[in-house]
């Protein structure tokens, strides 16, 4: 076993308080689940679990599900277990940790006790691993599964950051919009089946526009950001709250979580507050968190001046979810999910957003993680790199895995980032 | 502009058995020549990746479908851009397609029935896109979904349709219920004449050897259906040459080449079925030639192709254990090499298969193409363990 990851050091208000209601959330969670048998839904992170906030039914995402395991220094024990069950070479670590968590018994180690059974595991078909991994998911807890086709697209419309959120109807193409909106009524029959809750389009719409509001004041989390002479936040803690406060998407407490992480944002803006106030080199961090290597990303603070002012999020909460036009708002939901993966991964479209991104972050650096033991969050890579260096963006490719801290080899990466830094970034910074 | 399809050409003469033999292991093996003389065919090629694509559409339209495929080796155009986890079939055939290897094809049609597959049309697509694709043909993604629904079902026909538009827009004529009925016709025969390979294979002992059987079912990638059901039955007159000896299934990741029948063959043993779309599976049941052909067509692909979107894993199985239930094979080998991300989910449940019939099982984990000494060791102990009489 791994000791466990030592955590980013936190600056924010809000990061204490999305960590302390994601406390009390798994808290009620366990206590409805397990006390009460209430029902709860394990879904991949590309699946709209809006729908199932709207039912009142927990969600429990499998990426942050995988992100507890690996942040408690369990990953290594799983990723044995799961050789020792027969599942070995270089199968998807990233989605497949949960499921090692339910197929290994970790006796008293296991995270919060591990998962009870659901009443629906449900998934998208964006790679092929993922129909192995939640079926294996779905017998071993004898729970329904729900499959999200995932289509393919022929036209490819760039900006999509942009030209989706209000435009989404004609941004895509018609039959694959038509077949997502279909499949998530399927979804929604049988989450009302296996949970016993009732959906109601009504309350979906109310979700999605609380969901609006929260990805608003991400929007302009974002822009402070950008714009601020010194980075007022450390991004990846910024990353880490705004990830967690996005599983809680379509509440209230969403809402006025994230009022206030823009409040204390600008707050550090207007009091001229740097996250590293010897910031001279303005890095971009490109794929998944390293979970299980949280100091990494200070380390080059002291050292170089260089901080990391850039993830996915919050921006990608802007870009991907804000949904105008709510009159369907089942369809609205759906036109979030057509492509969802493949914007943040494959080209043209991830490249084109993270070079969008670097100009307007003024960006020096970007570091990106190249997972080779999960390749949905790896393929597309070398174009993104490429986009980013025709942008004019120094880029470093990090092949290392997010939740497996085996790959992951603190003297290669060292020599690696004090020659990226050194040679390419603080040139060019100059 | 638009290519024009012309007619089919008649297959030429009956060679000996020998000579047609030679003649389709040549194609299988050497794939610039299958390429080259599907070129010399004189009709427009239309390239197709895996086994999941429409070929018959293809035909219908008076092209040439050809398999577009690749072994391991050297893809110094396509490793700029692709990341080296790819499939090495994946990543020939991309880096064959930056440089123009295939030849000019009319059409190069890619299903979106795998994640790389999936891939690969995004890659080429961008290399276009960003001015590093001169070679790269006009592309069309063949969106076959993965679940069996009849939401997906319906999706996958009017998606059928665009190809069929597509096609005929190649081929500068509408695309005829007759056309696509010839085309049925072609491809089942075809069926008949793999289904007497495959019936030499169930003989016990077999009256192929793996390593052939897997060189001539493959060839037929790379040829006219009608060209190629004439050759594969010039081939068979020859009566078949006993193969004594263990009998063994593979199962696993897909083997577009015959470095794991060899090595069973060198250990004494042969391979009678594989449980893939180059191998035993490449036929499956005929297309029905009574109803709507377009639909008979896509139900053929949509139902009866082996892929990676098969689901439920009892469904993926399903042809695998009933193999095993016939009783006349000796051992399985179940491929999970170290490039693959999938078939090593299916592993313990194979295996559990397996057991409970009562049939040796091992997995091979390295690279068959380029098998080491350590990996022919593993399948000649297993292949000797099995006591064949």
């Amino acid at each position: 076993m791994t000791e466990p990851a030592k955590p980013i050091d936190k600056q924010l208000d809000a990061s204490r308080a999305a960590a302390a209601h994601q406390k009390q959330w798994f808290a009620q969670l366990r206590q409805d689940v397990f006390e009460d048998g209430a029902p709860y839904v394990i879904a991949n992170v590309d699946t709209p679990a809006d729908v199932f906030q709207s039912m009142d039914v927990p969600v429990v995402p499998n990426q942050w599900w995988s992100a507890v395991v690996a942040s408690r220094g369990m990953a290594d024990f799983y990723f044995d277990g799961l050789k020792a069950l027969g599942y070995e070479g270089k199968l998807c670590r990233y989605c497949s940790t949960g499921l090692a968590s339910t197929l290994v018994d970790a006796g008293d180690r296991a995270p919060w006790g591990g998962l009870p059974r659901p009443a629906m595991l449900v998934t998208r078909l964006a790679c092929d691993c993922m129909q192995r991994v939640f079926s294996l998911w779905a017998k071993a807890f004898d729970a329904p599964l729900f499959l999200f086709d995932s289509t393919g697209a022929s036209d490819f419309q760039l900006r999509w950051w942009s030209d989706c959120r209000a435009n989404w109807e004609s941004f895509h193409q018609t039959h694959r919009l038509d077949h997502m909106t279909a499949q998530l009524h399927d979804m929604i029959a049988l989450g009302e089946e296996a949970t016993g809750r009732a959906f109601d389009t009504g309350r979906l719409r109310s979700v999605l526009e609380l969901t609006n509001a929260q990805q608003e004041y991400y929007d302009q989390i974002r822009t402070l950001v950008a714009t601020a002479p010194q980075s007022p936040i450390r991004i990846m803690e910024a990353q880490g709250t705004s990830m967690l406060a996005q599983w809680h998407r379509g509440t209230a407490w969403a809402v006025d979580h994230a009022r206030a992480f823009r409040d204390e944002v600008a707050d550090r803006v207007q009091r001229g507050i740097a996250a590293c106030p010897d910031e001279r080199l303005r890095l971009m961090w490109v794929g998944a968190g390293l979970w299980h290597k949280g100091g990494f990303y200070q380390r080059w603070e002291q050292s170089h001046g260089a901080v990391f002012t850039w993830a996915e999020y919050p921006a990608f909460g802007a870009d991907a979810y804000l949904r105008y036009g709510l009159e369907d708002p089942v369809r609205a939901l759906a036109s979030r999910y057509v492509a969802i993966r493949e914007w943040l991964h494959d080209p043209p479209w991830a490249g084109a957003w993270y070079a969008e991104e670097a100009r307007r972050n003024r960006i020096h650096g970007a570091v990106v993680l190249v997972p080779t033991n999960s390749r949905p969050s790896s393929t597309g890579s070398l174009f993104i790199a490429h986009a980013l260096e025709s942008a004019g963006i120094p880029t470093l490719m990090l092949w290392a895995d997010m939740v497996d801290p085996a790959s992951w080899d603190d003297r290669s990466i060292d020599a690696q980032m004090l020659d990226f830094l050194e040679r390419r970034v603080a040139p060019k910074a100059r | 502009m638009p290519a024009q399809f012309p007619d089919v050409a008649a297959p030429g003469p009956a060679p000996d058995a020998s000579t047609a033999r030679s003649q389709l292991r040549d194609l299988y093996s050497r794939l610039d020549v299958a390429a080259a003389q599907a070129h010399s065919s004189g009709l427009p090629v239309v390239g197709v990746l895996g086994n999941t694509v429409p070929v018959e559409l293809i035909r219908a339209a008076g092209g040439f479908p050809l398999t577009l495929t690749g072994r391991a080796g050297p893809t110094p155009e396509g490793d700029r851009w692709m990341e080296p986890f790819f499939e090495p079939e994946v990543r020939a055939v991309f880096d064959g397609l930056l440089t123009g290897r295939f030849g000019p094809l009319a059409l190069c049609v890619i299903p979106r029935t795998s994640d790389q597959y999936f891939k690969l049309f995004l890659y080429l697509t961008e290399v276009q896109r960003i001015g590093h694709g001169a070679q790269v043909p006009p592309l069309h993604l063949y969106d076959l979904l993965h679940t069996r629904t009849q939401r997906s079902r319906s999706y996958g026909i009017e998606r059928t349709r665009e190809l069929l538009a597509r096609l005929a827009q190649c081929a500068g004529r509408p695309i005829t219920d007759d056309d696509l009925g010839q085309a049925i016709v072609e491809s089942n025969r075809r069926h008949v004449a793999r289904g007497a390979l495959l019936a030499r294979r169930g003989n016990s002992p077999a009256l192929e050897s793996g390593t052939d059987a897997l060189m001539l079912l493959g060839a037929g990638r790379f040829m006219l259906p009608d060209h190629y059901s004439a050759r594969l039955l010039d081939a068979l007159a020859d009566g078949g040459r006993e193969c004594p000896g263990p009998r063994l299934l593979v199962r696993g990741f897909p083997l577009n080449h015959t470095g794991l029948h060899a090595a069973v063959e060198a250990a004494g043993g042969v391979v009678v079925a594989e449980d893939d779309p180059w191998g035993s599976r490449s036929t499956g049941h005929p297309i029905d030639q009574d109803g709507d052909a377009l639909l008979a067509i896509f139900d053929k692909y949509f139902r009866d192709e082996p892929s990676a979107r098969v689901h439920p894993d009892s469904l993926r199985r399903q042809w695998y254990t009933q193999r095993l239930a016939t009783g006349d094979i000796d051992g399985v080998i179940v491929y999970a090499p170290d490039f693959d991300d999938l078939a090593g989910w299916d592993v313990p449940g194979d295996l559990a298969v397996a057991r409970e019939l009562g049939v040796p099982a091992t997995v091979l984990r390295g690279d068959a193409e380029r098998i080491t000494d350590k990996g022919s060791s593993q399948i000649a102990v297993f292949v000797q363990g099995l006591g064949h009489d």
